[in-house]
């Protein structure tokens, strides 16, 4: 997801740069548009299969240690809601065949969005989720 | 041969104007021609290439004669090929030696071209050489000469920048498309104009990949025609809505005096098309795209002026390329200049060689009767032994003062005295 967004980033200074008519380094460094479209396509599909595989061993282990398979513990929930926007936001792109800057957008502001609520939730809610 | 100079007759863009480049211009056979005419000549020719492209026709000859070289060929112009220009011959450019191996080092290197960096001449370069390679006749110094020019050609493009960014608005179109999509193969491009703005951009982007071509002309006649060369689709100019929600870029290219893509327009058909990036580029004069569409998300749009402006800073780039690329010429000139400079102990190293062995098969001579030939085979061995063991210094020390380009005369006539050798048996 974070490499998604790394590369949503890019295409949107590309973007910006090609907007402008600006031929700078950013223009002359970074490859087309449609590369960084596809390579972010790839990494968040890695990315939304990767994260919701980790997320359902998590419901099994949970099941295994504390006898059930779901708590509404926040960090849980939050990372269940974020998985379930990506891959409608995924269904979405895809079935409609959508693409280009808001997509790019869409992408770098979910992922910074899934990595504040679990900043804000790892500090000032209680969660038993805790690596220590 | 020692006297012999490089001569560079000369007529290009820079001294002829294109009637005259056309006059003058060869093809394949008339090279050959002239290559054999040269052959024969008076005028001490002995070796001789020639570059004839739309831009330039230069004579590369070796003579003995070099200040009759230009009266020779324009006579065989007049005499060979009936061509006389009719207000009488222009002066061509006349290079000797130095100059005009740098000339040609330019001319392959793109510095001598209209089009400054241009890659086409390079080949052009080559095929003159695999020419004179093609005829049978013994060029060392030219042929060393192309081939050292060929590589310049290369060194140039490959360690400097003379040669990229594009430098003509339809390339410059390209180039701009070319950092939105990797690939035009799937993406179909929108001609709107028929004329030949239009034909060269979308030539440009058929050698890039493209082969999704949609036109879209007033005129039916002209629409069809460039569609069908382009194996595309034709639409009207009343389907142009159609043919915009098709396609991923956009040129336009027409005469026409208002805009014919409008922001609220395309903003319903960006709807409709719903795909990723749109690239507009508008190389018409008056403009036929509002530049207001650039407000909307994913479209980018290039009218002349930025087209004219990227051309004029590929052309600045290039031109301050130019002193890495002299610098370049100038190198392999240095080398081949002491390549050449060797050459003028050829002579006395075969000459000196002949000598010695001519001796030593005299003195073998001696023994030929009466000696078995097993024997005599041995003799031969030992001999040829010891004139290479005794040639070896000397040789070694004239390749070196040559290499050093310090050819004492002196010393080298000394030699020929020495052995009472005769210079004109070399």
């Amino acid at each position: 997801m974070a490499v998604a967004a790394i590369y949503s980033l890019m295409y949107w200074m590309l973007a910006k740069e090609i907007k402008a008519h600006r031929f700078g380094s950013i223009y002359q460094g970074l490859p087309t548009l449609e590369t960084l479209e596809g390579m972010g396509r790839a990494a968040s599909l890695a990315g939304l299969v990767v994260l919701g595989l980790g997320i359902f061993l998590g419901h099994l282990w949970a099941y295994k240690i504390l006898g059930y398979f779901y708590s509404f513990d926040p960090k849980i929930v939050i990372t269940d809601i974020a998985w379930l926007g990506y891959l409608i936001g995924w269904a979405i792109v895809r079935l409609r065949g959508l693409g280009g800057l808001r997509t790019s957008q869409w992408a770098f502001w979910g992922f910074i969005a899934l990595f504040t609520s679990l900043v804000i939730v790892n500090i000032f809610a209680t969660t038993f989720h805790r690596f220590t | 041969m020692q006297n012999s100079q490089l001569v560079l007759i000369a007529y290009h863009h820079k001294n002829a104007p294109v009637e005259h480049r056309d006059l003058v211009a060869l093809s394949h056979d008339q090279i050959l021609l002239f290559i054999q005419l040269g052959k024969q000549s008076s005028v001490g020719i002995s070796e001789m290439a020639i570059i004839s492209t739309c831009n330039r026709t230069e004579f590369y000859i070796i003579s003995s004669e070099p200040a009759l070289v230009k009266e020779w060929v324009l006579t065989q112009y007049e005499q060979q090929l009936s061509v006389k220009p009719e207000g009488g011959w222009r002066e061509p450019e006349i290079l000797f030696n130095d100059q005009a191996i740098t000339h040609l080092f330019g001319v392959a290197g793109g510095l001598e071209s209209m089009m400054l960096g241009e890659n086409q001449v390079l080949s052009q370069v080559k095929a003159s050489h695999n020419l004179i390679l093609s005829t049978g006749y013994k060029f060392p110094r030219l042929n060393h000469l192309f081939q050292d020019a060929i590589r310049t050609g290369k060194a140039i493009r490959s360690k400097t920048g003379l040669s990229t960014g594009a430098v003509s608005i339809s390339l410059a179109a390209v180039d701009l498309a070319s950092k939105i999509y990797s690939n035009f193969e799937k993406h179909p491009i929108l001609l709107i104009g028929a004329g030949e703005t239009n034909q060269l951009v979308a030539n440009h982007f058929q050698e890039r990949g493209a082969s999704k071509f949609i036109v879209v002309n007033r005129g039916q006649h002209n629409r069809e025609l460039l569609a069908e060369k382009l194996n595309g689709k034709a639409y009207g100019l009343d389907e142009l809505d159609q043919a915009i929600t098709e396609a991923d870029i956009i040129v336009t290219a027409t005469n026409a005096k208002q805009y014919l893509i409008l922001k609220e327009k395309l903003k319903t058909i960006l709807h409709r098309r719903r795909r990723g990036a749109l690239l507009l580029v508008d190389i018409s004069s008056p403009r036929n795209i509002d530049p207001q569409v650039s407000d909307l998300p994913d479209v980018f749009l290039y009218h002349i002026d930025h087209l004219k402006e990227v051309v004029h800073e590929n052309l600045e780039r290039r031109r301050s390329e130019i002193p890495a690329a002299e610098l370049i010429v100038e190198e392999i000139k240095q080398e081949y200049l002491s390549w050449l400079k060797s050459l003028d102990v050829v002579p006395t190293i075969s000459q000196l060689s002949k000598y010695f062995h001519q001796v030593r098969k005299q003195e073998l001579e001696k023994f030929a009767k009466g000696t078995e030939a097993e024997e005599y085979e041995r003799l031969q061995e030992l001999s040829n032994g010891i004139v290479k063991k005794l040639l070896h210094y000397p040789i070694l020390s004239l390749r070196e003062m040559a290499k050093s380009e310090q050819i004492d005369p002196g010393r080298i006539n000394a030699i020929w005295e020495l052995f009472k050798m005769n210079q004109n048996e070399s």
